[in-house]
């Protein structure tokens, strides 16, 4: 009967839109876009990257679809809100033996340490290593399981509307005891690598310079955490706070783009000697990567003097290839040469032995 | 044909209520036994337990002499009909009346064609496409007494099927439900409270009082002669102790019970009426004989030239004595 | 015979789905269930903050959260019926609404640049760190407790509040003694527990607006499972949690069970006195509930258009719909919207499949058992969903799986007062006509209960569209739902398209509700 009808079609309609839509959704050939030909390379990386130049689209053009005018290579970007958080997915993805990423960008120089660790990248040379500066690729990974594209130094960036620069000049993490502490904004060493970055900062002053616990610094201070770069800076912008942990370039930003020098960068000093934190980020082929000889061309690509030269005024690091010149704006820029740095007296054994309980540590410091 | 009902010392509690204690119950093929018993005696427990909606806790339920105790509703070959007609909201009337068959799996012409005797023989072909909404209380039962017919059931349950309906209405059905089971010939068991209705259709009574069975028997001899002091009661004689029916010329070693309907009310005499009141149909004088009260059936010719106050004979017509408490 | 073994049939069968749908939930804490691993979580400092954390943040929001709804159920029936409806629905909404969805409110109304934390400063507590976890959970769960209290006040015999009010000569304190506090007892300690439960295994809430100061042991979970990769401390933790959300689940229970059955067609009486008084009182309580309730789901949908500076934009609706993949989610924006969609389409239809057979076959039996999975939290349920089938079944699967089985308490229940609607009567006629089984399933129970179908629907694709933790544990971002991407678009700070995600998910979820409101109001 008719009621029958109705019954045995919403029966089938039900296992219609079941079964299409699970083909679609789980990608079933005919549906799916993506292919295993070396014709396109899938790149990871924060959201930020090159994103802070005069005209980001431009520059966006210039080195992504730069590739594909040059190689006939399509490139798959995907975004995280930090660095962290996408080596975090990458591992998952090695893990789960579902490799889709096949070049991470900005792998920095502790995140390496876990990345090789967990065995998430695979070495590879490029062709071009040689424009590197030697002395990155030692620091960073001699065995090349990524290649530095650049590097700069942590610091406490500050509005001089707000914070001035005296107080700022001799500048110690004892300092922010007081006022200045409730407008430091930092990112949380977990999910972003400037917050491990300066994390790693703190805690070699603290043990290294100081000789004192490190984390009662974290207890007494309690600033506010945010999860990437990007929030931190965005409550910095906003004038929330004042004080945020970001890199030495960014007065040198300040100055490019409005002439200006509201914005100043301090580092903690040591006896008068300031103290930094050098980051250096890096590339990486991710092991397993479905287009691996894509991803080879895209990391010398990334490293070739024409994008290179785009990182100074976009992504306000130190380019790591020795053959580009740094634009004006960066005597304002505090050069990691010039400084005394923490990184050398933590050295990556003890920072691959401790980092896990580091950041237990620092979490329960900070919960408190 | 019907088939026979034997109920063997059945006992049903629930929680710590005893709904029937150690009832047995033969009752014969293709008769209609009527259920009699006041609210909370046990009477729709007894039914529901035939039926095979409840279990006994104790004791047996057999048809046609087999065991069907642990057996569900729909083997039994007994259908049972409610006190309201528990129609399915959500069918039409024909829809309610095919249910059964569709459940058995008969087909389709089948079924349309013994819905279209069943509902001839009922007379409500005209009911067939409304809904329950759509039905008068009468109606409705009907609908619900035809959903049950319509299966050929051998036993026909029904528990107090009329008692929501009005008195007109109830002596039709009833005159239908009489019929219906002469002309099918199937077993049935009435449950109600009414008198008028066990009178009317019962071939057997059983009175049931506080979960027991206390009176059983051809329905005319159990009216006017119960042996039991219980089911004199339910039934609303006079019981009178040996020595009070004694002062009315009755003279037994045990307690009697006395039909209203049975005593003659004379003019004149030692007794003395204390009540005069109109029923429907007749009338009923309350008399004072010495320290005995006996409740008198008069007609209405009679209750007009009655007044309280007049003195008045008995004579007792027909009494039986009570054996059992 | 045969009829023994049929009925033998459907107990195993029951039995073979409970334990399809316990044994994922309880294999995610397989890893963690050794004193030794239990210790070590425990050994942490920050894990043992986090527990007195989520204790203390439940307990408050808790509290909170059922004084003010129970003092708004109380206010409700002084007002008429047919004015309280739609304040009933609109508790609903915000009940039911995903908790990304309740995070944008809150940060759209008193975070950052919030609509009203601009203009009164000191609102900004509400938006993050603990005054932000507590809002937010308050705010979730308010309706929650309005409802069970309200439902059984108007359960209160109207004789009774006369009496009280006569002899006690109008006064207040003897109506509050006398019928409110022992009528609204049980349904007071439920709705504790059961926000307790809520709010004790909270995700999303904390995980955005608390930081690391102001994490749930669930966040630690996911902290575990999904960054470390440490499936045994994230199991220990999980067993921690819990043992704490089972003690609730018995609270619950013991609380629920003593509330009056859902009352059908009742007229409201008014249980407290008349007076003007407490009109005004009532007036003002649920005016500002109600604007607790709304401003943060209007913020939404106000920002949505909102481009920070410049005025106004489609730009995050663009977003959203963008058929082009999406680099801050990883596939494309109209892509996630079919399988929010795909999903909650395919929950609704296997949890009330699987939810009918369960309350036709399990009654009150399966209503209690799956109650009690109130205390497996979304987490941990999605560990043991990847634990046991992660091999080989597919991810959209999987996320069906943990929608379904979240969907399924409410399913059930909302079943079962429809399957007991059809009454004893209605049921011992089919019965003795032969109809049994799956007939008498079909042709009467399941027509009969219609309304509790769409009703159960509803509810199923209101959870799985508001499902967070299990979904973005399980999801690769091909996966993703609206959900997720609200959280996605936050991260990248495109708040317009945030907020675009939330007003689509809020609009997909209050269509149904509102649609529904009616039959929903009576099965709460």
């Amino acid at each position: 009967m008719r009621k029958e009808h109705v019954t045995v079609l919403a029966i089938v309609a039900v296992v219609v839109i079941g079964v299409v839509g699970y083909l679609v959704l789980s990608g079933y050939p005919p549906f799916a876009g993506g292919s295993a030909s070396e014709d396109v390379v899938v790149v990871y990386t924060y959201e930020s990257l090159l994103a802070w130049g005069p005209d980001p689209d431009a520059t966006y053009k210039k080195v992504f679809e730069g590739f594909t005018n040059a190689t006939g290579i399509k490139v798959e970007i995907r975004k995280f809100s930090d660095a962290g958080e996408m080596l975090a997915e990458v591992i998952r993805q090695v893990k789960e033996g579902k490799v889709e990423a096949d070049v991470v960008i900005g792998i920095d120089n502790i995140q390496i340490i876990k990345a090789k660790e967990e065995g998430v990248l695979e070495p590879f040379t490029p062709s071009n290593i040689g424009e590197i500066y030697d002395w990155l690729v030692q620091d960073y990974d001699p065995e090349h399981y990524a290649i530095p594209y650049d590097y700069g130094v942590i610091a406490f960036v500050y509005d001089t509307n707000y914070v001035s620069p005296d107080e700022m000049s001799n500048l110690t993490f004892e300092s922010f005891y007081g006022d200045l502490g409730k407008t430091l904004v930092v990112e949380d060493p977990r999910t972003s690598s400037t917050g491990l970055a300066f994390l790693l900062y703190q805690i070699g002053v603290y043990e290294k310079y100081l000789g004192k616990d490190w984390t009662q610094w974290w207890r007494d201070i309690k600033p506010k955490v945010v999860k990437s770069w990007g929030d931190a800076y965005d409550l910095f912008l906003n004038e929330q706070y004042h004080v945020v942990v970001s890199y030495g370039t960014d007065p040198a930003y300040s100055y490019f783009f409005y002439n200006s020098t509201r914005y100043g960068a301090a580092l903690a000093t040591y006896n008068g000697k300031p103290l930094a934190w050098l980051q250096i980020e890096g590339i990486g082929i991710v092991k397993g990567a479905p287009h691996r000889k894509a991803a080879e061309k895209f990391v010398e690509w990334f490293l070739s003097k024409e994008v290179q030269k785009e990182i100074p005024l976009n992504n306000w690091m130190y380019p790591a290839n020795k053959n580009v010149e740094l634009p004006e704006a960066y005597k304002y820029a505090i050069n990691p040469l010039d400084v005394e740095l923490v990184n050398n007296r933590l050295s990556q054994e003890e920072i691959e032995a401790n980092l896990d309980n580091w950041i237990n540590e620092w979490l329960s410091a900070v919960s408190g | 044909m019907g088939y026979e009902v034997e109920l063997v010392n059945v006992s049903k509690r629930f929680g710590g209520f005893t709904a029937l204690r150690n009832v047995s119950l033969k009752v014969p093929a293709s008769s209609l036994t009527v259920v009699l018993g006041p609210s909370g005696a046990g009477k729709t427990t007894l039914l529901r337990i035939v039926a095979g909606l409840e279990r006994p806790d104790e004791g047996k339920v057999l048809i046609e002499g087999v065991d069907v105790t642990d057996e569900p509703p729909w083997v039994r070959g007994a259908v049972m009909v409610f006190q309201r007609p528990a129609l399915f909201p959500h069918m039409s009337a024909a829809e309610n009346i095919a249910f059964g068959l569709e459940a058995m799996g008969v087909s389709k012409d089948e079924a349309m064609a013994r819905v279209r005797d069943i509902v001839d023989l009922l007379r409500i072909r005209h009911l067939l496409s409304k809904l329950p909404d759509e039905l008068s209380g009468g109606e409705a039962q009907r609908v619900a007494l035809a959903r049950a017919l319509v299966l050929g059931p051998r036993i026909l349950l029904l528990d107090e099927p009329l008692s929501n309906l009005d008195l007109s209405l109830r002596e039709e059905l009833r005159a239908e439900i009489r019929r219906i089971q002469r002309e099918l010939g199937m077993t049935m068991l009435y449950v109600t409270h009414d008198q008028d209705e066990a009178l009317e259709l019962g071939d057997y009574l059983a009175i049931i009082y506080g979960g027991e069975l206390v009176e059983w028997g051809d329905a005319m001899s159990v009216y006017e002669s119960p042996s039991s002091m219980r089911a004199a009661r339910v039934l609303g004689h006079n019981i009178l102790s040996p020595d009070c029916a004694r002062e009315i010329g009755v003279s037994a070693n045990a307690p009697v019970a006395v039909p209203p309907h049975r005593i003659l009310l004379i003019e004149g005499g030692g007794c003395r009426v204390t009540r005069v009141a109109r029923r429907r149909s007749y009338g009923v004088v309350d008399v004072a004989c010495g320290g005995t009260r006996l409740r008198v059936a008069v007609g209405y010719d009679i209750i007009d030239s009655i007044k309280v106050g007049d003195r008045a004979g008995v004579e007792v017509r027909r009494y039986s004595v009570l054996k059992r408490p | 015979m045969r009829v023994r073994a049929a009925y033998a049939g459907s107990v195993i069968s029951f039995l073979l789905s409970i334990t399809l749908i316990y044994a994922p939930a309880l294999s995610g804490l397989a890893p963690g269930l050794s004193l030794a691993e239990i210790g070590k979580v425990l050994s942490q400092d920050f894990i043992r903050r986090a527990f007195i954390f989520s204790l203390t943040q439940a307990s408050i929001s808790s509290a909170l959260a059922t004084l003010i709804g129970g003092a708004a159920a109380v206010a409700l029936t002084t007002i008429s019926s047919r004015a309280a409806s739609p304040i009933r629905a609109l508790a609903l909404l915000s009940f039911m609404a995903p908790p990304m969805i309740v995070v944008s409110g809150f940060t759209a109304l008193y975070g950052r640049g919030g609509i009203l934390s601009s203009a009164v400063p000191p609102l900004r507590a509400l938006g993050e760190g603990f005054g932000g976890v507590v809002a937010a959970h308050v705010f979730y769960n308010i309706p929650l407790a309005m409802n069970l209290v309200y439902s059984t006040l108007v359960a209160v015999p109207r004789e009774l509040v006369d009496a009280v009010r006569i002899y006690s000569g109008g006064r207040l304190w003897p109506v509050i003694k006398r019928v409110i506090i022992p009528y609204a007892s049980p349904a007071l300690i439920a709705s504790y527990a059961l926000t307790f439960i809520y709010c004790f295994a909270s995700f999303a809430i904390p995980l955005t607006l608390g930081g690391p100061a102001y994490s749930t042991l669930e966040v630690y979970i996911y902290y575990f499972y999904r960054m470390l990769f440490d499936y045994e401390a994230a199991a220990a933790t999980a067993t921690v949690q819990l043992a704490v959300l089972a003690i609730a689940t018995v609270l619950f229970t013991l609380a629920y069970a003593r509330l009056p059955p859902p009352p059908v067609g009742r007229r409201v009486v008014a249980v407290l006195p008349g007076r003007k008084y407490v009109r005004t009182v009532s007036f003002a309580v649920l005016a500002v509930v109600a604007a607790y309730l709304t401003l943060p789901l209007i913020s939404v949908v106000i920002k949505s258009f909102l481009d920070p500076g410049n005025g106004l934009t489609l730009r995050g609706y663009e977003r959203v719909f963008s058929p082009v993949f999406d680099q801050a989610i990883g596939a494309s924006g109209m892509r996630v919207v079919g399988n929010t969609l795909y999903f909650a389409v395919m929950t609704a239809v296997i949890a009330v499949s699987a939810g009918s057979f369960l309350a036709f076959i399990g009654g009150a039996v399966a209503d209690a058992l799956l109650t009690t999975l109130l205390a497996i939290s979304p987490l941990t349920l999605a560990m043991g969903l990847l634990n046991m089938y992660g091999g080989f079944l597919p991810a959209p699967v999987l996320i069906i799986f943990a929608h379904t089985i979240a969907a399924l308490p409410l399913v059930v229940k909302s079943l079962r007062l429809g399957f007991l609607r059809v009454g004893r009567e209605i049921a011992d006629a089919a019965r003795v006509l032969g109809a049994r089984g799956l007939f008498y399933f079909l042709r009467v129970v399941a027509p009969l209960s219609r309304g509790s179908y769409f009703v159960a629907a509803a509810l199923a694709v209101v959870v799985s569209l508001g499902e967070f933790g299990a979904t973005y544990l399980i999801a690769r971002p091909e996966f993703y739902t609206l959900g997720i991407v609200i959280y996605s678009f936050r991260g990248v700070r495109d708040w317009p398209a945030s907020y675009a995600a939330s007003t689509v998910l809020l609009a997909m979820s209050a269509t149904l509700l509102l649609l529904l409101s009616r039959r929903l109001e009576r099965w709460m």
